[in-house]
């Protein structure tokens, strides 16, 4: 019954048959590792384009001198294969007459054992061999071993070893065409195991234990930015001008995470903008541009904290309209939604003062089905100055929206230039604003950023050269006097 | 008279100078030094992350095998970049990864391949990952 049964279980778990063919290596790749990335092994065998070392085509595999009688000895192992009925054949000659004592090349088969090892090879079965009569030949032979009829009929998949063994002398083998009856089993990105038919409940072509929506077709995987943990967008909003440096008037942490379907397409954007301190007493807002990705490729726009203010007017699918690419207002004014309690100068940024909890605004962006790549994605973030849609603030040298009042560029701190590409920094080349792909704390308030961040000025002197994690938690790289505490 | 004014002009800008170009060096654990006060590249972008390109040569196989190729953070395990694609197919990717990512690990399948990303890119493909089985 048990024999019965695992027969049944077999024959589902190597279901994968395709129409009988020939498994073949002639060494025309010219290069071993790409046979050997394919599921062939080799013991003390080489590729060779030599003359004298080949017998068709440029190249041609070649022995080591035989030494031993060992089938291990010196080898060429198939992947795995279902074999069918016919003749393995292969061509052979030698090098040299030489002064051999035998020759002799021996067929086998390796049966498959999951349980057996890692690589799943059980049993080791000589089923055939071949010797050479002395003084060697080197002319072509041709050499045949018929399947052996047991490993056709079990239904399961085998590997197929020959091996070119012998003593005496220094003739080595020259070995051209392998041809070997049967489908080939391997796969070369699961350890050259056996193919085997892995749950895609989904049907999408992404196997389950891969797939972050294994019942949704449309979806297959998620892929967050900046990573695992939430990152930090730290704005100064006095622009033109120069503020105090602290790099709190909006800190926004955020999260994104984008959703690909099975053709690495974008399906959806999920962003996460969380409002940890306004240290301001303009009325900010916040959005992002996908840079180059126009609005008409994006579906829907839903979940923004937005209250009609008269800057704001969006198209029918959620976008702003009147832009050249695709923007999404967030948070159209942060002051709104985290208001400063009574006795509050700021949200979270006074030392002393009541301590609000962070929020949290979730939004998510639908992309036109199969429109957009991956690699097409490149989020701008920026704040929106006091309700004043004209004035943005964004990253350093990352380009305006087509809202931006760019006369302003040039004017008092600023040195933008639109022909140079140069954007958002100062004449002392200093930014309105910081990105940092990590949860980290902030400057309190009126209180100079390196002073909370040490090594944020080697980091910055050095063109991001060197302390590249200056922003991280490591001993000696904050002065925790200077940064705010959430309690 | 007017050599002597010229020559102290000359030497205080001199000094000045040698100030700025001193105040890329800030010692270690300096928290007295404001953001206005230090030199900056006039192209350096603030820039935490960076773009980096990946470029796989896809390897010539007998069936068409498919699966998951992903792009993860050594040390911390975020993940970069995670597609479904054919072996047998080129790939080019552009991430962007914080500039503080040490080293990179590339997987498809069972294959896993580390590599630096101290730089801004790497060319890779599927050999030399497996031993003879």
């Amino acid at each position: 019954m048990n024999k019965i049964l695992a027969a049944i279980i077999s024959m589902a778990l190597f279901s994968a048959t395709t129409n009988a063919q020939t498994l073949s290596i002639d060494a025309e790749s010219g290069n071993i590792a790409e046979d050997q990335a394919n599921c062939w092994a080799f013991g003390e065998i080489g590729y060779s384009s030599k003359d004298g070392q080949t017998i068709n085509g440029k190249w041609s595999m070649y022995s080591n001198t035989p030494s031993s009688l060992d089938p291990s000895s010196c080898y060429i192992k198939s992947p795995w294969l279902k074999p069918v009925r016919g003749k393995i054949t292969l061509t052979i000659k030698f090098e040299s007459e030489s002064d051999a004592k035998s020759r002799q090349i021996i067929a086998s088969y390796i049966t498959y054992n999951a349980a057996a090892n890692e690589s799943a090879e059980g049993r080791f079965v000589r089923f055939d061999s071949t010797s050479f009569d002395l003084p060697l030949s080197t002319t072509n032979q041709e050499i045949n071993f018929p399947v052996p009829e047991e490993i056709i009929k079990s239904g399961l998949p085998y590997k197929i070893q020959l091996s070119f063994v012998g003593n005496g002398g220094t003739s080595r083998y020259i070995i051209d065409d392998i041809s070997l009856p049967g489908n080939y089993f391997s796969d070369p990105s699961n350890n050259c195991l056996p193919i085997l038919d892995k749950a895609d409940t989904d049907g999408d072509g992404v196997i389950d234990s891969e797939d972050a929506y294994p019942d949704d077709a449309t979806r297959a995987y998620n892929t967050l930015i900046p990573g695992k943990s939430e990152g930090t967008l730290m704005f100064e909003d006095y622009w033109p001008r120069t503020g105090d440096y602290d790099f709190n008037d909006l800190v926004l942490g955020y999260r994104y995470t984008i959703v690909t379907n099975a053709n690495n397409n974008v399906v959806e954007l999920k962003g996460q903008a969380i409002i940890r301190a306004i240290g301001a007493n303009f009325e900010n807002g916040f959005g992002i541009q996908l840079d180059n990705l126009s609005p008409e490729l994006i579906k829907s726009v839903t979940g923004v904290n937005t209250k009609s203010p008269s800057w704001l007017k969006v198209n029918a699918n959620g976008t702003e309209a009147g832009q050249t690419y695709a923007n999404i207002i967030v948070i159209d004014n942060a002051s709104r939604i985290v208001p400063k309690p009574a006795g509050n100068k700021f949200v979270n940024a006074l030392p002393g003062e009541l301590v609000l909890k962070p929020a949290t605004i979730n939004f998510e962006i639908s992309f036109a089905a199969d429109k957009v790549s991956i690699d097409q994605i490149a989020i701008n973030p920026y704040l929106i100055i006091n309700q004043n849609r004209s004035n943005e603030v964004h990253l350093a040298d990352k380009a305006p929206t087509d809202r931006a009042d760019t006369k302003q560029f040039g004017t008092q701190d600023d040195d933008s230039k639109i022909e140079a590409k140069r954007f958002y920094k100062d004449k002392n080349n200093l930014p309105w604003a910081l990105d940092l792909p990590a949860f980290v704390p902030y400057s309190i308030e009126a209180k100079n950023i390196t002073s909370a961040y040490l090594l944020l000025t080697k980091w910055a002197a050095s063109s991001g050269r060197v302390y590249t994690d200056w922003y991280l938690d490591i001993p000696g790289y904050r002065d925790a006097s200077i940064i705010f505490q959430n309690k | 008279m007017k050599k002597t004014n010229f020559l102290w002009l000359a030497i205080l800008f001199v000094a000045g100078c040698t100030k700025k170009i001193e105040s890329a060096n800030v010692p270690l654990a300096s928290n007295n030094v404001p953001l206005s006060s230090i030199l900056v590249d006039r192209n350096f972008n603030w820039s935490a992350t960076k773009q980096f390109n990946i470029s796989v040569t896809g390897l010539r196989t007998k069936n068409t095998i498919k699966g998951t190729f992903s792009v993860i953070d050594v040390k911390t395990g975020t993940t970069f970049y995670k597609g479904l694609h054919t072996m047998s197919d080129n790939l080019s990717l552009k991430l962007t990864i914080p500039t503080a990512t040490d080293s990179l690990q590339i997987r498809f399948g069972s294959i896993q391949k580390n590599y630096s990303a101290s730089g801004t890119s790497v060319q890779t493909n599927y050999l030399s990952t497996l031993s003879n089985k």
